[in-house]
This record gives structure tokens, C-alpha cells and sequence, in this order.
């Protein structure tokens, strides 16, 4: 009886003491012939569109895909948002026709305009007009005050493609009779605006040239590093960055999707789309509202041919 | 585990040594203690390996999901092949990465073929959720598979190989397996030693215990220690000395009890004898019987009442004996209650009455009966006598009852009569003689007197008929109506007539003699209606000391019986006891009235006579009357007939409660000449006698009256005027004051219902009488 007793008392203490239990495991088979397919080709019925990395490609992503949702709604097929690191990637891929239409860069308009016959579709109007501007801007608490203050310090281009973020502020230098190497102790290519109010907010850089519609927007919406920054400089105002498209498109759905942006802000659950993206309307613009841009480059081009 | 197989446990511990005990209970500790501590230590260091194997998973996996992004983007899936390739390298837990895009297609992944479809939704990332583990049991062991979200663009999943840390786990286990098992074997070794040593005094204990068992008393246990087997082996060799004392004295008590019950069998056996002398001497059959009926003690009574010696009986059943098989309930019965009667038979076969007591008699091992048995056949007899009287007496009260009753309703009817005979005298007397109506009032007279008659009879039944006594002899009475009695039964039946000539005379009322003679002859014929004898005896009987006996209510002396016995159907035994109660009858409806028996029983009864009845079915029947002898000799013409007397002048007192009678008693009287004057009650004729005095020459009064009766007014009158005459009348005969007071002095006195020429001659007798 009594050996009875201290086997069922250890048998209590045993199973107290393992009352932690072991995680149960799900038994599977790991070598099997069925595998969970890759992504599959892209489509002939798809409509492509490809937002240059104005803003990095995280945030075009954020910003854009309710745009590119609604087009693929009223156009009645897929839209993928294509995306590339540089402007030059987003230009060679118009001009390879392997997209459809394209959010590009002033900058990168004119160029391919010239390359290979980039052509204009629509452009937004922003704040009341179509044009934008190049901010130079530095730390808060800089003591620049203006864009020759910066001289012999640390400065970020975006693009090398960029119109406002490396053309405009290249110019500038130009006049001066200056080069960026010459200027600047370093400079470096970030290729989104973004990416360039971080650095200058993180101070990374001295200063930095970006797109007025970013900085502005950024501004109104997370300000968390354009409160850092202050504006010392703002360009004459350029052509706004246009939508285009490839020249290879059918001219029934350009036709198509021309109206579509147009009459963008006539409905009203688009126009809120558009309100998010600080975006009036789109308008359709000519060829001559880049021309600025077009003289510009070419200053620059000679004075640094020059060089 | 069956039941069998825990006994078979129960009794190899019960089975085993103490050594072995304690070796076996410190191994199993050990045992216990060591898998316990192993199980614990698995258990523990598993979850806790593998909960940091899992942190770390997760960090990976971040990591990766947040440099996935822009690639993702860009459609760089290069940059991040190339980057999950690396991580794929350099972690060695880690044993897959793959990506799959929101639509659930595959980005990337470090599979050779391809990411395995046994995958696809075995760790399904919840919605918003940051990440998800899951362990999997794969052919390549324990991985935990940890899902996290590329922003919204699809998710990551990356398998941790959990066989490092399960290895590891599962050595640390082994090794404290083969610990405990080393601890182990040190310990049985040294619990060995120490049950050894330490046990070695408890082998003296049993070794001890042992020769104790054998009986060696006078063995002694060595005590070395002084601990608790020292003390036990103390107690035990006190114990073993305690043992033999005790051992000692119980022989000595053994021999001084076998002593004592030779002397108590002794007295024993001396004490039998003499029971069995008392027995022997005893007026009962004594017996005693075993359960089985066997009997083992016959004493001298029952050799006397049965027949039976004892060598006889002892041995045999007492129902082969004396009971036989039909009594054998009331044998058993017997043991319960505490006497009972029975039935049992002698050895010559003959059967007597007994009174028979069974009692239990509590021996070794069961029980014996002794049964005592007395002879009642003498008490039997008187009992059965005095039950017959018994009988005959509730008889004679049950007649007496009726007797009664009927008395009451004829005195009743009488009083109805006296006012219908009389007035219907009176109508006939004043009627014309050719009037219509004379001959309806004569058929009224003649049925009231009928009716007269049936009260009459009814009144002899109650004995409570007014007789008129005299002393006659019954041989006159039968000389003189033989005539009528031979008409009566007619031609086929013949009268035998049996005296003698010295035949005791008999103070009777010859009408009511003649009337029983009359009413047994007319019994007797209708129980012959084919003929036969009819024989009427008269002697003289004495009544000695047995008859009084044998009749209750009987009075010793001289007797005159008379018999009337005929040859007819006799009368059933059943109905015997009936016969003589008023109304009954055998004959059919209308053919008598049952009252004829009835009537001779209650004047037999009024003359202080007996009767009896004899009878046989189809060969007659016998009544015996006896009557009280007279020793006074016989009167002369008492059976003068009353003569009509002439009419008178005298006044007359009626005392009378009843209406109709008292104006019947005036009209009579004074249609006679008489003046009458008349009272409804006592008090009211007191008045009349203050106020009229001498006028008055004769009182008729009623004897039963309320408050004062008859006599007493008589009484009170006669203070004060002691030549007053007077009668009284009466329907109730039976009344005390009649017989006791009116009759006894001769006084006179008229029965109701009466005529008038009665009441007018009686009336003229008493005014005459001694003028």
C-alpha cells in the first residue's frame, strides 16, 4: 500500500515538473515534385505604366497605385506600375516601347524628346498652374543664406537626368563660372527628391536641390524632414513633369486615355485621388512650356563642353 | 491493469524481504529522481532553445523583408535573389527563404527545385499582423517556419533548422540519463550495504520467532543494539516469558475444569434420576420428543393412558404412537400456543379426548419437546351437559320474551273488543227486531267474539289468560271429551287411551286442559293424513334429583304426565326447537293460524307444567306434559253457568280511563235500571264519592290506571265507607294486582271484552251478595 502511494505521489511531481509542454510541430513533406508557381510573363492586355523615381520608389508606390487602380477601373484592363531606380532606365524603357505611358522628370522629357521623339500626353496642374520650381535648400539651421554660401560644401543632386535637381542648380553654377566639382567640396546623386530632403535633413549633405511639387507636398503631408530644411533659393518656374507615352501606342487607347486624365478631376472619387496627390486637374500642355528647360541644358551643355 | 495482475503486485511486495525493500525503494527514487530531472531538463531546454532560435529567425526575416522592398519595386528580383543567397550562406539555421508576391506567386526562393507546394498556406500571415511562426516536422527535421510581410507587396517566409539545438538538447538528456543510471548503481550498492547492517538483529528476531512458533518457550533473543530492534528483541523475550507463565497456568486451570466436569456429570446423572422419578409420579403423560418426533421419555401416566411401556415407545415417533397423521397441525400447533386439545389414541385403537402442552426444551445443538397430556374425556362429558343446558335455558327465556310481547298486543287488542262486543250487544239489544241492521250487528257480535277467541289463545300462550282453577283429574277430562275428540280426528285415526285408576288429581283450568287436548289432537291428525293411532297416555311421575338436573327450572315432586303420541310424518329435528313459538307453522297458508302449539305450550307453562316433544321422521311424534299433583280433592259444581238476573235501582261508580269503555259500562247499566255515575280517573272519583257518600252502593273500576290504580281508590274508598261493594275489570290479566291481590281474595272481577248479560249478572251478585 505504502509503495503504492510514493509511485502515485511521483507520478504527480513528474507530470507537475513536465507541465511545461513540448510545441506541437506540423508534419510535412518537404521534397515533393508540385512547387508554388514564379510570377507569370507579363500580359499583352496589360496596360504598363511607369512613374520615373521623381520620389523613391516606396513612396511612388504609396502615392501612385490608387491613380494606376483607378485607370485600370476606367480603361477596363490591368495597370502595373512600373518603377526603376533612374530616370534613364524609365526613358530607355519608353523608348524600347516595353511600357505604355510614363510619369516622367522634365528633365528626362527633353531628353528623350530630342533622343527618340518622347511624346507629351498630359500634365498636371499644381497649386493653380503648370509649372514648378527648383528649391535650394539647406539644414534649418544653416547659416546659408544663399546658393553661393554653399560653396566648398557637401551637396546631393537627385537624378543626373533631373531637370530641377540637377539641371537648375547646374546652371546656376554655370553662370557663376563654376562646376559643381569646382564648387563643392562633394556632391553626391540620391535619384528621388525624397531622398535628398532626408539627406539634408539628416545633414548628410550641406544643402540640396529639389523639386518645389515634393518639397511642398511632403511639406503639407509628413513634414517630419522638411522641417529641417529651409528654402534659400526657388528657380523661375519650369515646364511641370508631363505624362507620356510611347510612340508605338495605338492611337484609340492614347485617344482613350488622354480623356481619361482629363476628365480626372470631373469625378469625384478621382478628384480625391488627385486632392492626396496635390494635383488640381490634368491639362494638356505644349511642347513649349519646356522650353526654358530646353535653353537651359543647352547653356549648361556648352559651358561645360567648354570646360 | 487487471485486478489479478495488482494482487500478483501486491503480493510479490507482501513477498519480499526488508532488505530487498530498501534497496528497491532508494533505487527507484534514484530512478525516478534522475528520469524526472531528464524529462524536465528536455522539455525546458527545448522551448527555451528554440523560442531564441525563433528571435533570432525573426531579426533575419526583417531584416531581409525590409531590403526587399525597393528591389521588389524595381523589378530587381536579381538584387534580391542575390541578397537571400547571401544570408542563405552565412546563417547556418537558416534552411530555406522564398518570397511570394500578393497574388501568392513566387519571387525568389533558395529551393533547388522550386518552393515546395507542402508550403503553400502551412503558416498563413493574418492580416496586419507583424509575423508568424510555426514549427514543421520535416524529412530534414524540426523547421520553423517565420512569415513576414514585405510592406504590402507580398510576404517572406524564412525556415529555421531546429536540429542544432535538438541535437543538443537530446545529448544533455543522455548524459543525465547515464548519470542517474551511475548514481543508481552506487546506491543500491550502499543501500545494500547498510539493509545489511543494519538489519542483521532482526534476523536473530525471526530466528527467535521461529523457535517460539516450535513451542521453545525457554529461547532467548541475543541483544546487541539498543535501538528499535534492540527494544523489539526486549519486548519480544519478555513476551516469550509472559508466554510460558501463561502456558503453565492454562494447563494447570485445563486440569483443574476436567476435575470439575467429572464432578458436575456426577451430579448430573443424580439429578436425572430423580427428575425422572418426580416424572414417573406424575397424574399427566409426560413424553419428551426430539425435532424429529423421536420419542426419548415415556413416564408411568403414559404407559397408563396409551397402553404403550416404555420400551415400547421410547424411540418410536409419537405420531406412529399416539397422534395419528390428521392431528398432526394441531401437534405443531401445540408448540406455539399453550395447551391445546387434541384427539389421540390408545394401543388397543380407541380414541379419547386430551388435553395435550408442548414445550421447548433448549439442549446442546437444537432442541427437545416434552409434550404433557391429561385425559379430559370426563371433563368433555360435563361440559358438553352443561351446554345442552345452557341451551335449554336460553330457550325458555326466548319464550319467555315472546310470551310477553304477544300479552301486550292482545291486552291492547282486548280493550279495542270490549268497546265493539259490547256496544254491539248494546245496538242489537235496542234495536227492532225486524230491523234491517239486526243481522249485520249479530255478524259483528259473533266475529268480535271469534276475535275474542284468537286473543284468548293468545293470552293462553302468555300464560296471562285469566284461569279459573279447580281440582280435577285428568282421566274425568278425557272421559268426558273423548267423544269430541274422536270427531275431530276423524274416522281414519284411532284413539287409544292409556290410564290408570289411581291417578293424581291436578289443580288446572279445566277449559284450558280440554283446549291443549283439543289442539294436540288437531296437531296429530294433520300429521297423519292417511291414518293411524293416536294414543293418549296419563300416569303418575316423581321427579327426582336427575330430572331437575337435566331440566333447568324444574321443581322435585309428583308429577301427572300426559302423553299424546301419534303415528304420523314426525316433525324435522331442525324445526323441534320452534314448534311451540306463537305463528309458527308448517301447514300452507291459511290452513292454521300457528298458534295451536303455542297456545299449549304457554297454559302448560301457566299451570307451572312441562312439556317435551319426542319425535321421529315417518314414525311419530310424542308430547309429554306433566303437571303438578294436587293432594286436594276434587270440587263440586263449580261449572255453574250464570243465570240472567233482573234489572236494578242501585247507583253505580264507573272509575274507567278509557272513553269508549266507561260510556259502554253507563250505557249498559243504564239500560238496566242502574244509576250510573262515572269517573275518567282515580282523583275524580274521590270527588264524586265526597260529594254523593252512601248514594253510592258499588264501585266499578278499572285496575290499571295511572297514577291510582283500581285497588287503591278501592282501599281509600272503603276507609271511609267499609260496606261499599265492589268489581273489578281489567284487559291486563297479567297485571300483579290481579293475580296477587284480586284473584288470590276472590274478589271480584271481569275480564274485558265482556257482554252485557255478564257484566248485568255479575253486577246483580255482588249487590247480592251477602245483603
Amino acid at each position: 500500500m505504502t509503495y503504492k502511494r510514493i509511485i502515485a505521489a511521483s507520478l504527480i511531481i513528474f507530470s507537475l515538473l513536465s507541465g511545461c509542454k513540448k510545441e506541437e510541430a506540423e508534419v510535412i513533406i518537404l521534397e515533393v515534385e508540385e512547387t508554388i508557381p514564379p510570377v507569370p510573363p507579363a500580359s499583352d492586355d496589360e496596360l504598363r505604366i511607369a512613374v520615373s523615381a521623381i520620389i523613391s520608389p516606396k513612396k511612388t508606390f504609396i502615392y501612385y497605385k490608387e491613380m494606376l487602380d483607378y485607370i485600370s477601373k476606367k480603361m477596363g484592363m490591368p495597370v502595373k506600375l512600373v518603377q526603376r531606380d533612374t530616370y534613364a532606365e524609365v526613358n530607355e524603357l519608353v523608348k524600347q516601347e516595353k511600357i505604355h505611358a510614363a510619369f516622367v522628370c522634365t528633365g528626362a522629357y527633353i531628353d528623350g524628346k530630342d533622343e527618340f521623339g518622347m511624346k507629351l500626353l498630359v500634365a498636371p496642374k499644381a497649386y493653380g498652374e503648370p509649372y514648378y520650381y527648383s528649391y535650394i535648400i539647406v539644414p534649418a539651421d544653416s547659416d546659408a543664406g544663399s546658393f553661393e554660401d554653399l560653396r566648398g560644401m557637401r551637396f546631393a543632386f537627385t537624378d543626373p537626368m533631373s531637370n530641377s535637381g540637377k539641371l537648375a542648380p547646374t546652371y546656376m553654377l554655370a553662370k557663376m563660372g563654376e562646376t559643381p566639382s569646382t564648387f563643392f567640396s562633394k556632391y553626391i546623386f540620391t535619384y528621388s527628391h525624397d531622398k535628398s530632403i532626408e539627406a539634408v535633413a539628416q545633414k548628410l549633405v550641406d544643402g540640396a536641390a529639389v523639386d518645389s511639387l515634393i518639397w511642398d507636398y511632403l511639406n503639407a503631408t509628413s513634414p517630419k524632414f522638411t522641417s529641417k530644411t529651409k528654402i534659400i533659393f526657388k528657380s523661375p518656374p519650369f515646364g511641370i513633369p508631363p505624362v507620356v507615352v510611347s510612340k508605338g501606342l495605338d492611337p484609340k487607347t492614347e485617344a482613350d486615355l488622354k480623356k481619361l486624365f482629363l476628365d480626372m478631376h470631373l469625378d469625384p472619387d478621382c478628384k480625391k485621388i488627385l486632392d492626396k496627390l496635390h494635383i488640381d486637374s490634368f491639362i494638356e500642355i505644349d511642347d513649349d512650356a519646356y522650353d526654358s528647360s530646353r535653353e537651359m541644358r543647352s547653356w549648361v551643355n556648352e559651358r561645360q563642353t567648354d570646360k | 491493469m487487471s485486478g489479478k495482475q495488482i494482487n500478483n503486485h501486491k503480493g510479490f511486495m507482501l513477498s519480499i524481504g526488508l532488505k530487498q525493500k530498501i534497496v528497491l525503494t532508494i533505487t527507484g527514487v534514484i530512478l525516478l529522481l534522475g528520469l524526472m530531472i531528464a524529462v524536465f531538463v528536455n522539455i525546458n531546454q527545448t522551448n527555451a532553445l528554440s523560442s531564441v532560435l525563433q528571435n533570432e529567425g525573426v531579426t533575419i526575416t526583417r531584416n531581409l523583408a525590409i531590403n526587399a522592398v525597393e528591389p521588389i519595386l524595381t523589378d530587381d528580383l536579381v538584387g534580391i535573389q542575390r541578397l537571400i543567397n547571401e544570408v542563405r550562406k552565412l546563417e547556418e539555421n537558416v534552411f530555406y527563404i522564398y518570397i511570394i508576391d500578393v497574388d501568392g506567386y513566387v519571387l525568389v526562393h533558395t529551393f533547388n527545385k522550386g518552393v515546395p507546394a507542402s508550403l503553400a498556406e502551412i503558416n498563413v500571415l493574418e492580416q496586419g499582423g507583424n509575423y508568424s511562426a510555426k514549427l514543421l516536422n520535416t524529412e530534414y527535421g524540426y523547421i520553423r517556419d517565420i512569415a513576414v510581410p514585405v510592406d504590402s507587396l507580398g510576404v517572406i517566409h524564412v525556415g529555421i533548422s531546429e536540429n542544432n539545438i535538438r541535437r543538443q538538447v537530446f545529448n544533455t538528456t543522455w548524459t543525465l540519463i547515464l548519470m542517474t543510471f551511475v548514481v543508481m548503481i552506487f546506491g543500491v550498492l550502499l543501500a545494500s550495504y547498510i539493509a545489511a547492517w543494519e538489519l542483521r538483529p532482526l534476523d536473530h528476531l525471526t530466528k527467535g520467532a521461529d523457535e517460539i512458533a516450535r513451542g521453545n518457550l525457554e529461547y532467548r533473543i541475543e541483544v546487541n543494539t539498543k535501538d528499535e530492534i534492540g527494544i523489539l528483541a526486549e519486548e519480544f523475550n519478555k513476551m516469550a516469558q509472559d508466554l510460558n507463565t501463561s502456558r503453565a497456568e492454562l494447563i494447570k486451570w485445563n486440569e483443574e475444569l476436567e476435575k470439575r466436569v467429572i464432578e458436575r456429570t456426577k451430579e448430573l446423572a443424580t439429578s436425572d434420576e430423580k427428575i425422572s422419578a418426580i416424572a414417573d409420579s406424575a397424574l399427566d403423560g409426560i413424553h419428551v420428543i426430539d425435532k424429529d418426533g423421536i420419542v426419548k421419555y415415556w413416564n408411568k401416566a403414559s404407559e397408563k393412558l396409551f397402553g404403550y411401556t416404555k420400551q415400547e415407545a421410547i424411540g418410536k415417533k409419537i405420531h406412529a404412537l399416539i397422534a395419528p397423521e390428521r392431528f398432526l397441525d394441531i401437534w405443531q400447533g401445540a408448540i406455539q400456543s399453550k395447551a391445546v386439545e387434541v384427539i389421540v389414541v390408545k394401543k388397543d385403537g380407541t380414541e379419547f379426548p386430551a388435553e395435550l402442552s408442548l414445550s421447548k426444551l433448549g439442549i446442546q445443538g437444537g432442541w427437545d419437546s416434552v409434550g404433557m397430556i391429561r385425559d379430559i374425556t370426563e371433563r368433555k362429558k360435563a361440559e358438553e351437559e352443561r351446554k345442552n343446558l345452557w341451551q335449554q335455558f336460553l330457550h325458555s327465556q326466548k319464550m319467555d320474551s315472546i310470551g310477553r310481547l304477544t300479552g301486550k298486543i292482545a291486552h291492547d287488542f282486548n280493550n279495542l273488543l270490549t268497546s265493539i262486543v259490547g256496544f254491539s250487544y248494546l245496538a242489537l239489544e235496542l234495536l227492532p227486531v225486524d230491523s234491517p241492521a239486526t243481522a249485520n250487528v249479530k255478524r259483528v257480535c259473533s266475529v268480535g267474539e271469534k276475535a275474542t277467541r284468537l286473543i284468548d289463545q293468545l293470552l293462553s300462550f302468555s300464560r296471562t289468560r285469566v284461569l279459573e282453577m279447580e281440582v280435577t283429574n285428568l282421566n274425568n277430562i278425557i272421559n268426558e271429551i273423548r267423544d269430541i275428540l274422536e270427531q275431530m280426528t276423524g274416522e281414519d285415526v284411532k284413539i287409544e287411551l292409556k290410564t290408570e285408576s289411581d291417578i293424581k288429581n291436578i289443580k288446572i283450568d279445566p277449559a284450558q286442559i280440554e283446549q291443549v287436548l283439543f289442539n294436540l289432537a288437531i296437531n296429530a291428525r294433520q300429521a297423519m293424513p292417511e291414518g293411524g293411532w293416536l294414543t293418549i297416555s296419563i300416569s303418575n311421575v316423581e321427579f327426582g334429583e336427575q330430572i331437575i338436573n337435566a331440566y333447568p327450572g324444574t321443581k322435585p315432586g309428583t308429577y301427572v304426565k300426559l302423553s299424546v303420541q301419534d303415528t304420523g310424518v314426525g316433525i324435522p329435528e331442525e324445526v323441534q326447537g320452534k314448534i311451540f313459538e306463537p305463528f309458527f307453522t308448517t301447514k300452507e297458508k291459511g290452513e292454521g293460524t300457528g298458534l295451536g302449539l303455542s297456545t299449549v305450550f304457554g297454559i302448560v307453562k301457566q299451570h307451572n307444567g312441562y312439556i317435551n316433544v319426542r319425535s321421529e321422521l315417518n314414525k311419530g311424534t310424542a308430547f309429554n306434559i306433566y303437571f303438578p299433583a294436587t293432594g286436594e280433592e276434587l270440587a263440586e259444581n263449580i261449572h255453574d253457568k250464570p243465570t240472567p238476573k233482573a234489572p236494578g235501582t242501585e247507583t253505580v261508580l264507573v272509575v274507567e280511563d278509557d272513553s269508549a269503555t266507561r260510556k259502554l259500562f253507563t250505557d249498559i247499566l243504564k239500560l238496566n235500571g242502574y244509576n250510573a255515575l262515572e269517573a275518567d280517573c282515580s282523583e275524580d272519583a274521590l270527588i264524586i264519592f265526597e260529594r254523593e257518600g252512601a248514594a253510592i252502593d258499588l264501585l266499578l273500576v278499572d285496575v290499571v290506571m295511572s297514577e291510582m290504580n283500581g285497588w287503591e281508590l278501592y282501599e281509600t274508598i272503603k276507609k271511609k265507607a267499609p260496606d261499599i261493594k265492589v268489581i273489578f275489570t281489567s284487559g291486563y290479566v297479567d297485571n300483579p294486582i290481579i293475580h296477587n291481590v284480586i284473584l288470590k281474595n276472590d274478589l271480584p272481577f271481569i275480564k274485558k271484552p265482556f257482554t252485557p248479560d255478564l257484566l248485568i249478572s255479575e253486577l246483580r251478585d255482588v249487590l247480592d251478595k251477602n245483603k
